[in-house]
């Protein structure tokens, strides 16, 4: 599952890398107010950008496994993990539900 | 004559609102037209993004420091304590791991010479 994560970082780079340009392209395209060949171009330079670079493609994993479903974004780990962690005390704050 | 003067008075009220947003600095856009604006407004959330997968350094400050942990003890681990109790039994009824240099391949290679 390592090879997940590599990904999901690579394209969290890629974000980050494009974000500003992503901005521009959007902001063109929304805007109804200028010429609709500009918005044209921009909806198609905003096709042209990779996919990873899009937020949405990007996916909260668990940081310990690699694990893509069950994931506590609080915690950023799934759920065997979570409960391992504070069984053993390793998550400060934690205990085990009991009334 | 009532139409003309309804549209004269919502003309009038539009000349007010333009002048008004003018003078405040807000924005006039009586037809609701989409300018994309709200995608100016969004915040950069990239770097918060990157910051996702702690690095090493960073899962060992998590971790609780613990007193066995800091006097260098042994932590209790069952599965090792049940491992090492099944190696003992192995060993005594002489089916234990051979020793360096006893093994099958260590007197092969021995015989060859």
């Amino acid at each position: 599952m390592r090879s997940r994560v590599l990904r999901d970082i690579k394209a969290r780079r890629a974000v980050v890398g494009k974000e500003l340009e992503r901005t521009i392209w959007r902001f063109l395209s929304r805007n109804t107010t200028i010429e609709p060949q500009i918005r044209m171009q921009a909806q198609l330079a905003l096709n042209r950008t990779p996919r990873e670079a899009c937020p949405t493609a990007i996916k909260n994993r668990c940081i310990l496994t690699g694990r893509g479903r069950g994931v506590f974004n609080q915690w950023r780990m799934c759920r065997f993990q979570f409960r391992m962690q504070a069984l053993n005390g390793d998550l400060p704050g934690v205990d085990k539900a009991s009334w | 004559m009532s139409g003309s003067g309804a549209v004269a008075q919502i003309a009038q009220k539009l000349k007010v609102a333009e002048l008004s947003a003018k003078i405040f600095g807000n924005v006039f856009n009586p037809t609701g037209a989409r300018t994309g604006n709200y995608i100016l407004r969004q915040n950069f959330r990239g770097e918060h993004m990157v910051r996702y997968y702690p690095s090493e350094q960073e899962i060992n400050l998590t971790k609780v420091p613990r007193l066995s942990r800091l006097l260098g003890e042994k932590q209790y681990d069952p599965d090792e304590i049940d491992r090492l109790n099944v190696v003992d039994k192995r060993r005594a009824r002489g089916k234990g791991a051979p020793k360096k240099g006893e093994g099958k391949r260590a007197l092969l290679a021995k015989k060859k010479r």
